[in-house]
């Protein structure tokens, strides 16, 4: 089998021969077969496609003949090669074609028929006279790994450039940060100095003044413009004397003022100043000495504040301080001021005294000696202290407190007002008003008397007034019917009302004149009224056989209207006659007792005695408990009144029906005349 | 109980007066009768059956009270709350007659609950037909519980 050249069309075939042997004689062939075979149809594409598809690659089969390598295919880069090309066995040959058929077998270096530089896998055919050569271009073999070069070299460039870039835009970011730094350094500095300037500036009511260690100004700020009424320019560099009134610069006291802020520190004082027009304020001027780090003087700064309107409010202060304390002092109210007192739970038990006007002393009886810083339970002799609570109340709530009050120890009325000067404390202004409760108590009882008196006007005259026409009424019928008991009866009724009318009107007149006609007063001993009354009430007294003990073992005397206060006894002994009863020993005792400080006069029967129920109306105008009895009911209002009318008061002490009676009374006016009269 | 007198307590301390109510009383034609006392505590003690009053024949329950205001020890109208404030007589009607046309006496009474209030009139004639009235209008009109 091989590649020949067919003689006619000039084509290579490959040729495979078959010998047909005898079965019995295996040396001896029959015939022989012949395959032939067109290898551009199957062998030569298959070459060109192996053994891969490339630019440059190919496959080469060939053989040997003579001295000869004969190529048997078609190449790529030369026509009609099969069967006719041919090269010359060298040993010096790069041919890989030449190096194979010379017996060199696997990758060798070489040239190829082109003479380019190629990479060749060398080989025999096994069984067979062909040798197979593939070879590629070394450029087309060594191409990858030269792109992969490139591919690195164009890697690192571009890394090496990105280090490049970025360190230079580190140094350029250091380099912006380093100036942004300087340029906000120098932007902070220039706020906090301006920030210095607005705040010395902006504080209006101080002047703030540099001076340089010889006085001088250096600068100012915009209060100190203001203050001492110099523009800047006018000022700097002047000697900060000049702010001071003429006699302070002739006492050289701005320079005092210097030196011993120099070796003080500082200085503190108070002072007139002067403005640029003349005018004076009140200054407070703290001058501090300035010193650089190494101690030696730089100046000083001086702070003045305008005092005037302070000064000013402080002498009204002071003016007004004084006026009140005067007030305070001369003022008839009394004053108080206090303080509560709490125990250790914080529980208000007592208060103090802090101070009291002489006022209070008056009306107390205290001086402010005895009453400083006393404990208000000790101090007024009431054991607990009087109005805690309330004033306790005041002094928490600051609310003011008003209230009227009777204070037993001292047997006065007063008006307290109650107001909290500050949390804990309390003042209280006294009022005496004993006096006024008096006239209110006596008008209210005026009002009541004048209520009774219209009401009797409007009843109890009234009442015989109705009886008188009912009975003309009766009468008239009476006596057309010619009734001679009736009209007897009739006219007995129209008597009856007529006198009663006339008795009550007596008897108002009586009450009437009481208080308003006034004898003048004359000093007379108790025997003397009381034998005159008892002469004037004689008759009944005989008649019921009533015996009459007066008591005189203390000879009193008294002074005061003689008709009125005989008026007294004589109705208290006529009544007790009235209203002996069934008595069979008809007894009155007449005298005086001593009750505390009041002398109380007394008289006492052992009559019917009054039922504990109707005491209370005994006193009332035109009030009877018997409606049978005679008189009108009025014998013990008058009593009353004139009693009253001495500033006394009188009262009943029965035990009841049958227990006989006893009316007491004071009569403080007429006794004490009698004591001034006696000490006079 | 009709037929049986009519009581009528009568509380007034004027005499005259006591003795004009009981002479128009007398002149009516329907049986009554006229119980007389002259002041506060005696009508309450009447109305209490006490001391002389505690018999029940001579001192019956009365029908109506003809009450004068200003009267001794207890006034008339102390006798009015009294009995207005106890449920055992409080029904029995009460009648204010009094010489006081005063507003304050008015109030007082009518807040003390007292069904009527009545003044004396001055004129005679007026004081009979006003007798008149009221004996027609308690006696013969009015109903009284039982």
């Amino acid at each position: 089998q091989d590649f020949y050249r067919n003689e006619h069309d000039q084509r290579p075939y490959l040729a495979i021969l078959v010998p047909v042997y005898d079965g019995k004689d295996e040396n001896r062939a029959m015939a022989v077969l012949l395959f032939r075979i067109d290898p551009e149809t199957h062998l030569y594409p298959f070459l060109r496609r192996w053994p891969t598809p490339s630019r440059t690659a190919e496959t080469l089969l060939l053989r040997r003949e003579a001295n000869d390598a004969l190529i048997l295919n078609e190449l790529k880069f030369r026509k009609n090669t099969a069967l006719t090309l041919r090269f010359l066995l060298d040993e010096k040959s790069k041919l890989p074609a030449v190096l194979a058929v010379l017996g060199r077998k696997g990758i060798i270096e070489g040239v190829d028929y082109r003479g380019m530089p190629v990479l060749a896998d060398v080989r025999a055919v096994p069984d067979s006279p062909w040798y197979l050569v593939s070879r590629m271009d070394r450029s087309e073999v060594y191409a990858p790994v030269r792109e992969r070069l490139w591919g690195l070299v164009i890697l690192v460039s571009v890394l090496l450039l990105g280090a490049a870039a970025g360190v230079g835009m580190v140094w350029r970011q250091q380099g912006v940060r380093h100036y942004r730094e300087r340029y906000e350094a120098a932007e902070s500095l220039h706020e906090s100095e301006s920030r210095w300037r607005i705040l010395v500036d902006g504080v209006k009511d101080y002047a703030i003044i540099l001076l340089d260690p010889g006085g001088h100004v250096v600068n100012w700020n915009a209060g100190a413009e203001r203050m001492k009424g110099y523009r800047s320019d006018e000022i700097i560099g002047q000697h900060y004397s000049r702010f001071f009134t003429r006699e302070d610069q002739q006492e050289n006291k701005p320079q005092l003022l210097l030196a011993a802020a120099e070796s003080l520190g500082r200085t503190d004082e108070e002072g007139w100043r002067e403005r640029k027009d003349g005018s004076r304020f009140w200054a407070d001027a703290v001058i501090s000495v300035l010193r650089r780090e190494d101690g030696s003087l730089y100046g000083f700064a001086k702070i003045t504040r305008d005092l005037t309107e302070r000064r000013k409010v402080e002498e009204e202060l002071q003016e007004s301080e004084r006026k009140f304390r005067t007030l305070f002092e001369t003022m008839t109210e009394g004053v108080a001021l206090h303080e509560v007192v709490c125990d250790e739970n914080g529980k208000p038990v007592d208060y103090r005294i802090l101070d009291i006007n002489p006022a209070y002393g008056v009306q107390t009886g205290l001086t402010p000696e005895r009453a400083g810083c006393a404990l208000a339970s000790e101090l007024y002799g009431t054991g607990a202290p009087p109005y805690l609570a309330e004033y306790e109340q005041v002094a928490r709530s600051g609310e003011a407190l008003v209230f009227e009050t009777y204070f037993p120890p001292m047997k006065k009325h007063f008006r307290i007002s109650a107001v909290s000067p500050k949390k804990g404390q309390f003042a209280t202004v006294f009022e005496d008003i004993t006096e006024r409760i008096r006239r209110e108590e006596e008008l209210k009882r005026k009002t009541a008397e004048l209520e009774r008196f219209t009401y009797t006007i409007s009843h109890d005259l009234k009442s015989p007034l109705v009886t008188v026409k009912a009975f003309l009424g009766y009468l008239e019928q009476d006596l057309s019917r010619s009734d001679a008991g009736r009209i007897a009866k009739d006219m007995q009724y129209i008597r009856a009302a007529a006198d009663k009318m006339g008795q009550l009107l007596d008897e108002l007149l009586v009450m009437s004149r009481v208080g308003r006609v006034v004898h003048p007063p004359v000093c007379v001993t108790l025997r003397e009224l009381v034998g005159e009354a008892l002469g004037m009430v004689a008759g009944p007294i005989a008649e019921r056989r009533v015996e009459v003990l007066v008591s005189d073992g203390d000879p009193l005397e008294l002074i005061g209207d003689r008709p009125r206060l005989v008026e007294i006894w004589q109705n208290l002994v006529e009544n007790a006659v009235k209203y002996m009863g069934d008595q069979a020993s008809p007894r009155i005792e007449i005298g005086t007792e001593r009750r505390g400080r009041d002398t109380v006069f007394f008289v006492r029967d052992n009559g019917m005695g009054i039922d504990p129920r109707h005491q209370a109306k005994v006193f009332g105008m035109f009030e009877k408990l018997d409606p049978a009895s005679e008189g009108t009911g009025l014998g013990l209002a008058l009593v009353q009144r004139i009693v009253e009318l001495h500033r006394g008061t009188i009262w009943l002490e029965s035990k009841g029906l049958g227990q006989g009676a006893c009316f007491l009374f004071t009569l403080p006016d007429a006794v004490a005349e009698q004591a001034k009269g006696v000490t006079g | 109980m009709k037929g049986e007198p009519l009581v009528i307590l009568l509380v007034e301390d004027d005499p005259a007066h006591a003795e004009i109510v009981r002479r128009n009383f007398d002149s009516f034609r329907m049986a009554n009768r006229l119980i007389h006392v002259s002041d506060g505590q005696a009508a309450l003690d009447y109305l209490y059956r006490r001391g002389k009053f505690q018999d029940p024949v001579g001192s019956p329950r009365p029908n109506l009270v003809l009450l004068d205001l200003r009267l001794p020890k207890v006034d008339g109208l102390e006798v009015l709350k009294t009995v207005k404030s106890d449920p055992s007589l409080s029904r029995i009607p009460v009648v204010v007659l009094t010489t006081s046309a005063t507003e304050t006496d008015m109030v007082k009474a009518y807040d003390r609950h007292a069904n009527s209030y009545l003044v004396k009139p001055v004129e005679f004639p007026q004081f009979v037909a006003l007798m008149d009235a009221l004996g027609y209008y308690w006696l013969a009109w009015n109903e009284f519980p039982y």
